[in-house]
């Protein structure tokens, strides 16, 4: 009982969250509201998954909401100078690798703690975009790149079906696949895989660079979204993205985890945010439910884990 | 115990941020107009004495291999308590130890959650930045708290033997760190548990009572720079400490002090702060906008990383 309820907390937390809210308000348990939820979250989410495959290598990446703001303003420029946005996208899509595999390289063959080779990469990035915009903000896309986050497929918003789509690329590639197994090995025990023949350097680096890779194309949506793009952006996505995984239960130690528990993290914090709106807390309170929540998750994890080692 | 770095390789290791400093204030001094005024540089020494006092618990933190990302808004809801309860009609003695308390209560958490249930530094303090925060912002309605009299204003205007009061408060906190530090076992203690905790463990050193004691002062450091903020500023805002967990970390990073742990120290932190105060307030002179002072301080704070390893490098290659 107690292992299951340890194996499924998250599950469960998030389960009371919707049934204390669809009893609070009547505005909760409606499609419109549902949809706005999930539509919300998307955005995180994917950030958050990308995040969780970097913190199960054992590492982690302070750079994303720099290289969000990067990738996304160097878009921007190439989109509203051309007639099609498909040169902006692929400059996107291709500065975010690039980052992605610097990241990776220092981490794998300069071997830089990951947490100062991106903390580093960070401000370079985020420098970057504030030269290149040198004070402007663009704004103003064509209908074609709006639909990326405004427009619908079959009643469903895009940014939602990209989640899914993206959840179960990530599910699949990680959970089926060699590349998906290394990722675990590599941050359960780093030597031992190295022992027993993986590439672990190649498997890190593309870590790294996938991670870099979807992260511009989280920006691509954002400023789809957000009709306009600035250097600012994406300062606190970083945070957000590593408070979702920590809350789905994937821990810093490495080696365990999976994107399934980043998404319903993601939910919760979505759900969170969306019941304190719909109670009329007021938002100054926000940072404190995100933080005590954080730390509610780790702790209820921690003690039920001693409780566990005590009863066996 | 003892894990002294010699005066002498002490020296050796300050050069590189020093030169960073000199060049600093010889660049500004000839580009910034009225950079090299008495009245400028007393206001650098106060805005940097603020970030120096955040810094010095940064630093023991950081020694410790560990991080505190709350100080910022732990600053924040200090000043706010110290406002608040000024205004509700406490003693201003009253007030400033209850807002000291509350900095030194989140410490205390942060230790607590690091230390004794294992949290993941990054998370604990992570999670208080957040809970700081939103509890500053709720208490206040978001609102500035403004206006105090004379006598309390004094801790942010006043001056000591001709020293602005901040800069003496902040010379009482770094005094009282370096003591801490390099005159205790208990510094001792804290280089060895950032070089390895488990052997710091093995060694018998009771590493928990090291960590919660780092935390707590790096909580009641950033209450104390609550209080003199609050005081220069003539206002507690609920955004007032936004920012200064980065440039504390920043200063201690540029300093010397790698995230590693195990070495390091507070002088070069002080170093490290007055660059960063210096550079803001010189790149304000000149004109440059905030957008930019960020990007050069996270360029500078990247220098320093890469200068560390190499500096790692090759005395890994010497001692091979």
């Amino acid at each position: 009982m107690k292992s299951f309820i340890l194996r499924y907390s998250r599950v469960l937390l998030l389960i009371a969250l919707a049934v204390a809210l669809t009893l609070a308000s009547p505005a909760f348990a409606t499609r419109e509201n549902l949809m706005n939820v999930v539509r919300q979250a998307a955005l995180l989410t994917m950030l958050g998954m990308g995040m969780t495959m970097v913190i199960i290598t054992g590492g982690i990446d302070l750079s994303v909401g720099s290289v969000l703001a990067l990738t996304s303003c160097l878009a921007a420029g190439l989109i509203k100078s051309h007639q099609t946005a498909m040169w902006g996208v692929l400059l996107a899509l291709g500065v975010g690798l690039m980052c992605g595999l610097l990241n990776g390289l220092m981490v794998a063959k300069v071997k830089l703690p990951p947490f100062v080779a991106t903390y580093g990469l960070q401000w370079v990035a985020r420098g970057i975009a504030y030269i290149f915009m040198s004070g402007r903000i663009i704004y103003g896309f064509g209908r074609g790149f709006r639909f990326l986050a405004t427009g619908y497929l079959a009643g469903i918003p895009m940014p939602v079906v990209f989640m899914v789509a993206i959840y179960i690329l990530f599910f699949f590639l990680m959970h089926y696949t060699t590349f998906g197994r290394s990722v675990y090995a590599v941050g359960s025990n780093r030597k031992a895989a190295e022992l027993s023949g993986l590439k672990v350097d190649r498997t890190i680096i593309s870590v790294y660079a996938l991670n870099g890779l979807l992260v511009a194309f989280v920006g691509l949506l954002f400023i789809s979204r957000l009709n306009a793009a600035e250097p600012q952006i994406g300062e606190t996505f970083a945070l957000e993205a590593i408070a979702a995984t920590l809350i789905g239960g994937t821990p810093f130690s490495g080696g365990e985890g999976g994107v399934t528990r980043t998404l319903i993290g993601a939910l919760i914090l979505s759900l969170l945010s969306n019941g304190m709106n719909l109670l009329g807390v007021s938002s100054f309170w926000q940072p404190t439910v995100l933080g005590a929540t954080i730390v509610l998750a780790i702790l209820v994890e921690k003690l039920a884990a001693l409780a566990e080692r005590d009863a066996s | 115990m003892r894990v002294p770095e010699s005066i002498f390789r002490k020296i050796k290791r300050l050069p590189g941020v020093l030169w960073a400093l000199v060049a600093l204030i010889v660049f500004f001094g000839i580009s910034g107009k009225g950079f090299f005024t008495a009245y400028n540089l007393i206001n650098i020494c106060k805005q940097g004495s603020i970030l120096v006092i955040v810094s010095m618990g940064t630093t023991l933190a950081i020694l410790t291999a560990g991080i505190d990302l709350s100080t910022g808004s732990v600053l924040t809801l200090s000043g706010v308590t110290v406002g608040l309860l000024i205004h509700s009609g406490s003693p201003i003695s009253v007030a400033i130890l209850a807002g000291l308390g509350v900095g030194a209560l989140c410490g205390l958490i942060n230790g607590y959650l690091i230390a004794h249930l294992k949290f993941h530094h990054f998370i604990a303090t992570f999670g208080m930045m957040g809970i700081a925060q939103g509890i500053a912002l709720a208490v206040t309605q978001g609102a500035v708290v403004p206006g105090f009299d004379a006598a309390f204003r004094k801790l942010g205007d006043g001056t000591i033997f001709g020293l602005p009061v901040p800069v003496v408060v902040a010379l009482l906190v770094v005094v009282a760190t370096s003591i801490a530090l390099y005159r205790t076992r208990w510094g001792a203690h804290v280089y060895a548990v950032g070089g390895s905790e488990q052997v710091a463990a093995w060694s018998g050193i009771n590493t928990r009572r090291v960590k919660l004691a780092v935390y707590v002062l790096s909580g009641l450091f950033a209450a104390i720079a609550g209080v003199v903020l609050t005081a220069r500023m003539n206002s507690a805002s609920p955004i007032a400490g936004a920012g200064y967990e980065f440039d504390a970390i920043a200063a201690v990073i540029i300093g010397g002090t790698p995230f590693e742990g195990g070495r390091g120290g507070i002088v070069g932190t002080v170093i490290g702060a007055a660059v960063i105060s210096t550079l803001k307030n010189g790149l304000n002179i000149i004109g440059l906008p905030t957008p930019w002072q960020i990007t050069i301080i996270g360029f500078m704070i990247t220098v320093a990383i890469v200068l560390d390893v190499l500096y790692q490098m090759r005395k890994d290659r010497v001692a091979s």
